[in-house]
Order: C-alpha cells, then sequence, then structure tokens
C-alpha cells in the first residue's frame, strides 16, 4: 500500500516499456540462434555462452558492489551482452577469453563510462574486437565437425572459391556460434519486430546498402550477394548488434543514416580490407559517429529555423 | 634604435646557429665510422644467418646485370609490387661460389613494406630467409619473425612458393600464420621474387 | 640552496610529474613504450636532453633575447638531439634501432620546450640543471612503469625474459590502444590516491602559470 502513495516528478505514464522487458525480449529473440549454435557445435559451444554471461553479469555486480552505486544487474542488460558476445566467439576458444572477453565489456566498455546508457559503443562488439586483436588465432580459428579446422565461408570467398548457399542459410558451416544460422537469425528477428522491441529502419537500410554495395563493387552476382549477406555476422550485427539502444540514434532519419554508413563500412571492410570479415569493426567505428548522426538528423520542432 | 636591436637579435640567433653547426658537425665526424662499420658488422651477420658456411658475401656485376633485368621483368609476374634490392655471392674460404643472398622486398604487406634476405644454394635449393625490416602487428603479422614461420623456407625448392591457409603444407607451398595471410604472402612473394632472379636470369 | 635543488627533483618526480600530473609528452608516452627497456631508454634520452637543453638555455638567458627566444630554443634542442642520436646509432645500435622515428621527434617533446620557457629561461644554471634531472627522472619512471605493465601484459614478459606463457598475452596492450589502457589506469590510481594532477583540478599544476599552457597542447 505504501507504494502506490510514493511521490515522484513527472511523466506519470506507465506502459510496459520498461528496460528489464526490453532486455529479456532481446535475450528470448537470441534463443533460436543460441539453440541452434548448441546443437551444431556441441556442449562447448553451450559452456561458451555460459561464460560470457556469468562473465558479465558478476562483472557488473562487482563493479557496482564496490563502487557503492546501485546495483542494476536485474535489468538484464548485462545477460544480453553476455550472450552477444557469447554468440560472438568461436565455440573451440580456451573458456578464459569469453570471461576476459565480458569483464572487459561491462568493466571497461560499459561501466566506466557511466554504466547502462552511457557507453558509447557496443560494449560486446567492443570486446570481441579486443579479444580478437589480442587473441587473433583463437578467435579466427573455427571448427566444424569433430574439431576439423576449416575456413569460414567468408574466407573462402575471400579466397575465390564457391560457398554453399543453402548450407549458409540453415547454418551447416563453420563459424562464430550465434552467427552460422540464418533461418534461426530471422526468427529471432521477427520476434523482435513483432513485440517492437526494434525498428526495421537501421537493419533495412544495412542490409541494402551493403547488397548493393556488394553488387557493384563485388560481382555482380546474386548469389555472390546472397553469400555475402548469410555469410559472417551481416544479418546477427543488423537486427541484434546495430539496433542496440545506446549506441545508435535516436532519431529515424538519423538511424536510415546509421544504417547506410554500416553497409557501406562493412562492403569496404571485406572487399578491400585484408580480412574476410569486417561487420564489427563497422558497427564500433558507426557507433562512434551516432553524435554526429543525431546533430545532423535533430528534426527541427515546426516553426524554427535549422541553425 | 629599432634597427639595430633586430640586428643584434640576428647576430645571436646566428652565432647560436654557426655554433650549434659546428657541434653537430664535430660529435658526426666523430661517430661516422663507428656507424658505418656497425652498419656493416651488423649486415654481414644477418647474411651469415642465411648462409652461415659462407665466409665472405661478394659484389659481382653479372649478377648485378641479372638483377637489373628480373626487376624490369618483375611487375608483369604475379608476385604483387615487389623488387630485388641487392644480390651477393657466398664464397668459402677458397673462393668458390656456394651460393647467392638476395636482398629482396614487397610493399604488399600489412604495413606495407617488408624486407628480407633470402640465402639460395648453386643448385637453386633455399637456404633460409631472414627478416630485415617489417612493421607489422605484433602477435599477428610480426610472427613472420619467429622460426615457425620463416623456418619453412629452408630446404625448399621450386621456382615459385605459394601460401596455403590449410596447415599442411606441400613441397611447394608455405603455411600461412593463423591471422596474418597477407603478410605471409608478401614474405613468399618477396622470396619469389629472389627466386625468379635465380631461375630466370641468373643461373640458366 | 642545496634545499631548492632537491625540491626540484622531487617536484619533477611526484609534484609536477610530466606524464601522470602535467601530461606532457604524450606522444612518446603512448608510442614507444610497447616494453621496459624501451620506456626506460626513451626516457633516459629525453632526460639526457632535458639537463643540457635548461642548461644551455639558463646560461644564455641574457643573451637571448624574447623575440629570438622560440627559434634559438629550438636550435638548441635540436642540436642536443642530433648529438643523442648520432652517439646511440655509434654505440648501442639495437636501441637506436628499437626507438626509431622517436628519437628526432624529442626535439618537439612539449616537455623540453615547456621546461626551457616557463623554468629555465627564468632560472639560474644550477636549479635549471636540476629541474631537467627531476622533470628527466619523473619521465623516465612514468615510462619505465607503463612500458612495465604493457611488457607483462602483452609479451608476458619482463626485461625479456618470458614469465607468462604465449597463449596468455593479450596482445592489445603492446598495440596502441593498451598504451591508452596502461595510462589510463595508472592516472586513475594516481587520482584515486589524491596525488596532485592536472585532471584533479585542485592545484596549479604546472606551476608556471597558465600562461605557459600554449607552448603544451599537442605534444
Amino acid at each position: 500500500m505504501t507504494n502506490s502513495l510514493s511521490i515522484s516528478s513527472s511523466p506519470h505514464i506507465r506502459n510496459q516499456v520498461t528496460t528489464p522487458n526490453i532486455m529479456f525480449d532481446v535475450a528470448i529473440a537470441m534463443i533460436p540462434a543460441s539453440a541452434y549454435g548448441v546443437y551444431q557445435f556441441g556442449i562447448k559451444a553451450a559452456l561458451v555462452l555460459f561464460i560470457s554471461v556469468i562473465s558479465c553479469v558478476l562483472s557488473e555486480y562487482v563493479y557496482q558492489s564496490l563502487m557503492g552505486r546501485p546495483v542494476t544487474v536485474s535489468d538484464g542488460s548485462a545477460l544480453v551482452t553476455g550472450m552477444i558476445l557469447g554468440l560472438n566467439m568461436p565455440p573451440a576458444i580456451s573458456l578464459w577469453i569469453p570471461f576476459l572477453g565480458g569483464v572487459f565489456a561491462i568493466i571497461v566498455v560499459k561501466q566506466l563510462f557511466g554504466g547502462i546508457g552511457q557507453n558509447f559503443m557496443n560494449p560486446a562488439l567492443a570486446a570481441r574486437c579486443f579479444l580478437l586483436i589480442s587473441f587473433a588465432g583463437e578467435m579466427t580459428t573455427f571448427t566444424y565437425h569433430d574439431a576439423v579446422v576449416s575456413p569460414t565461408p567468408l574466407a573462402a570467398l575471400k579466397g575465390g572459391q564457391s560457398v554453399d548457399l543453402t548450407a549458409m542459410f540453415i547454418g551447416k558451416i563453420p563459424g562464430s556460434m550465434g552467427e552460422v544460422s540464418v533461418i534461426a537469425l530471422l526468427i529471432g528477428a521477427a520476434y523482435m519486430l513483432i513485440r517492437k522491441v526494434i525498428s526495421i529502419r537501421i537493419p533495412a537500410a544495412y542490409l541494402i546498402t551493403f547488397a548493393l554495395f556488394v553488387f557493384i563493387f563485388g560481382r555482380q552476382d546474386l548469389s555472390y550477394v546472397l553469400a555475402h549477406l548469410c555469410g559472417g555476422g551481416v544479418i546477427f550485427g543488423a537486427f541484434f548488434m546495430a539496433t542496440d539502444y545506446s549506441s545508435s540514434p535516436i532519431t529515424s532519419k538519423g538511424q536510415i543514416i546509421f544504417g547506410i554508413i554500416l553497409g557501406i563500412l562493412t562492403g569496404l571492410f571485406r572487399l578491400f580490407g585484408g580480412s574476410a570479415e569486417g561487420v564489427s569493426y563497422a558497427i564500433i567505428i558507426s557507433n562512434l559517429l551516432v553524435p554526429l548522426i543525431e546533430e545532423i538528423s535533430f528534426p527541427i520542432p515546426l516553426g524554427r529555423e535549422r541553425r | 634604435m629599432k634597427q639595430g636591436r633586430i640586428l643584434k637579435d640576428a647576430l645571436i640567433l646566428f652565432t647560436i646557429t654557426v655554433i650549434s653547426g659546428l657541434i653537430l658537425g664535430g660529435v658526426h665526424e666523430l661517430t661516422k665510422d663507428t656507424i658505418n662499420n656497425s652498419s656493416i658488422s651488423a649486415h654481414l651477420e644477418a647474411y651469415k644467418t642465411v648462409f652461415p658456411d659462407a665466409v665472405d658475401f661478394k659484389a659481382d656485376d653479372k649478377l648485378t646485370d641479372a638483377l637489373k633485368k628480373s626487376n624490369e621483368e618483375l611487375p608483369s609476374q604475379n608476385y604483387g609490387n615487389v623488387g630485388l634490392d641487392q644480390a651477393l655471392q657466398a664464397v668459402d674460404k677458397s673462393g668458390t661460389v656456394l651460393g647467392y643472398v638476395i636482398t629482396s622486398h614487397s610493399n604488399d604487406s600489412y604495413d606495407g613494406l617488408v624486407q628480407i634476405l633470402v640465402g639460395i644454394n648453386a643448385d637453386k635449393t633455399m637456404k633460409g630467409i631472414e627478416i630485415l625490416e617489417l612493421n607489422d602487428t605484433p602477435g599477428l603479422g610480426q610472427r613472420a619473425e619467429e622460426p615457425e614461420f620463416k623456418g619453412q623456407f629452408a630446404g625448399k625448392s621450386g621456382e615459385s612458393l605459394t601460401v596455403t591457409k590449410s596447415g599442411s603444407a606441400g613441397a611447394e607451398e608455405i603455411n600461412a600464420i593463423s591471422g596474418a595471410t597477407i603478410t605471409s604472402r608478401a614474405v613468399t612473394n618477396a622470396v619469389n621474387a629472389a627466386l625468379y632472379l635465380m631461375y630466370h636470369n641468373a643461373l640458366q | 640552496m642545496k634545499n631548492q635543488n632537491m625540491e626540484r627533483i622531487w617536484n619533477g618526480i611526484w609534484k609536477e610529474n610530466p606524464t601522470f600530473v602535467m601530461m606532457l609528452g604524450m606522444c612518446p608516452t603512448l608510442a614507444v613504450t610497447t616494453s621496459l627497456i624501451n620506456g626506460f631508454a626513451m626516457g633516459i634520452s629525453t632526460a639526457l636532453v632535458l639537463i643540457f637543453s635548461n642548461i644551455l638555455i639558463s646560461l644564455l638567458r641574457k643573451v637571448i633575447s624574447d623575440n629570438i627566444r622560440i627559434p634559438a630554443y629550438i636550435v638548441i634542442v635540436a642540436t642536443l638531439v642530433s648529438t643523442v642520436q648520432m652517439l646511440l646509432q655509434a654505440y648501442i645500435p639495437s636501441l637506436y634501432t628499437a626507438l626509431g622515428i622517436y628519437i628526432p621527434l624529442i626535439v618537439v617533446n612539449c616537455i623540453i620546450l615547456g621546461r626551457a620557457e616557463s623554468f629555465a629561461s627564468k632560472n639560474g644554471i644550477i636549479v635549471s640543471a636540476f629541474d631537467g634531472l627531476g622533470m628527466g627522472i619523473g619521465f623516465t619512471i612514468a615510462l619505465t612503469l607503463i612500458g612495465l605493465v604493457r611488457e607483462i601484459l602483452g609479451a608476458g614478459s619482463v626485461l625479456g625474459t618470458v614469465v607468462i606463457p604465449k597463449e596468455y598475452h593479450i596482445t592489445a596492450f603492446v598495440l596502441a590502444p593498451g598504451a591508452f589502457f596502461a595510462l589510463a589506469v595508472l592516472t586513475a590510481l594516481q587520482n584515486k590516491f589524491k596525488a596532485p594532477s592536472a585532471t584533479n583540478g585542485d592545484t596549479n599544476s604546472c606551476g608556471a602559470g597558465c600562461g605557459s599552457c600554449g607552448e603544451k597542447i599537442g605534444g
């Protein structure tokens, strides 16, 4: 009863859109991809995912307790960061690497900049890039079927070999555990779109720009473009990572500009860069441009003129 | 009065500059020989690492001509942006030519230039390579300097080598450094440039 | 008199440490500290130049008028740096290769011009020499510390001796980002223990008044 008598400042509207609700929807949306990863790569993949999540949640709890700040573990954001990080890992990785990644994501990228909503880039992706430059060998060794090391479809594509599109769509390929199955990712994406957790603007602008870029500067061949869309982390990145609330623009026009920049950068990195994949770097670089994008895309109130 | 001050300032600055110049000249004279000697001995040491049995390394006019010719032909080969810098004969005590030490480079590495020394026996098999200059990412491309990668070249024969990512290199193949295929390829192509000199212009 | 000299050394090491307190000379601080020995060597080279430039500039402070002071200082510092460079190349070639481009860049290290401008040009020879010595030691300690942290984490070694197995090396620490991480953490610790710092905002930390800060940006 005493709760209903609390006094607070406006706004007083209440609805279901709270941080925990959004975060748990995102987590639910990642279940198909996670389940497929565990099904394909076995119990080791589940362990990698579990360690990432535990590490993120624990880091947040320990840091906030030590710093005497309110502990916000229950809002689910650390859980989501942990899941994204885990899904970005090669399944055969040594277990202490995702643990270190979780600590880096939460403490360095998120908490040091002020916690949820204040991080200037996607914590999970920044951690992935940190791990990628630190442990290049482990982070790029992908196994498939009985620990045989094999190149990802993207690496094969870069080397000029042909790839099996159907296998890529279903996910019967080597790769990071979360990015292999396009169909599982799309199911999760559809769930988030229906629940209105994310808007279609960023993913659509991203994927269309990227496809066009590959078509124009790569090969004028539909199956080549499709292979680029299904291979690597583009789908995962477009729906789950680029749409991160605190590191993407809030204006609708800004979101479209953001998506276009992402598409161009990913295309540039993949076609003209040194390594086969470029989604993570494209997203964290675009994260840094968000304040600028918001600056130029902020809507003008009726009757005002642009400065 | 004002003009006098400018003159005075200029004169002071001039004096400082002259004295500085003199000091620099003196230090240069003092250290010139030591610097030269240490760079020569550093070179000799590097030559010895790729060709331990040789006692001396000599320039040869025919070899230098062959090098110039190869440099003109290399751009049309499929080795990317490579070139040859120097070719020396490796001779033993009696003056017999044991093989060759070739300095070559590629500009296609991750950070641009990679310069290497290649030792090749007179029978065209590889003696070994040494990295002279490479400014790649530590832990990735820079691992080309580890014996695990550069040791692969010793004993190889064949006109040109290719890089494989399979991890099990064949006779004319080199295992790529994982995560640093570009560097592996640049080093291998610089080796190929040296092999080209041997096969096409120097040792027909 | 003696106390004043000791005070200058303490000042350079702790109160106005050029790296942690004044945030000067960030370019060599971030770039060359990939290992303990590199950081140490860079610190010592800079310290040498700093001591002699402070002595020379203090000696010539009555001769050099305000109008020509900057070109005169630059010529003096550049001469000293070139001398150090040639001596290194001749007698310690391995160090010369490791420090590479950063030796000539000592010329534009803002610590040197900063001290010339704010201290040596106004004070006597001996106290200026001690000021240079103190600042040099402070800079060397800071660079050695950063180099130590980065070498342990990034290459798993101390002074080239490997102490951590290869698969646990966090390569990012020997790359540019690691320099920022290491510096940030060391500075944060310093803030935590309330040591004087430019970022604490409670001290007039550069000791030279705010007019001298123009030269310090961009080092």
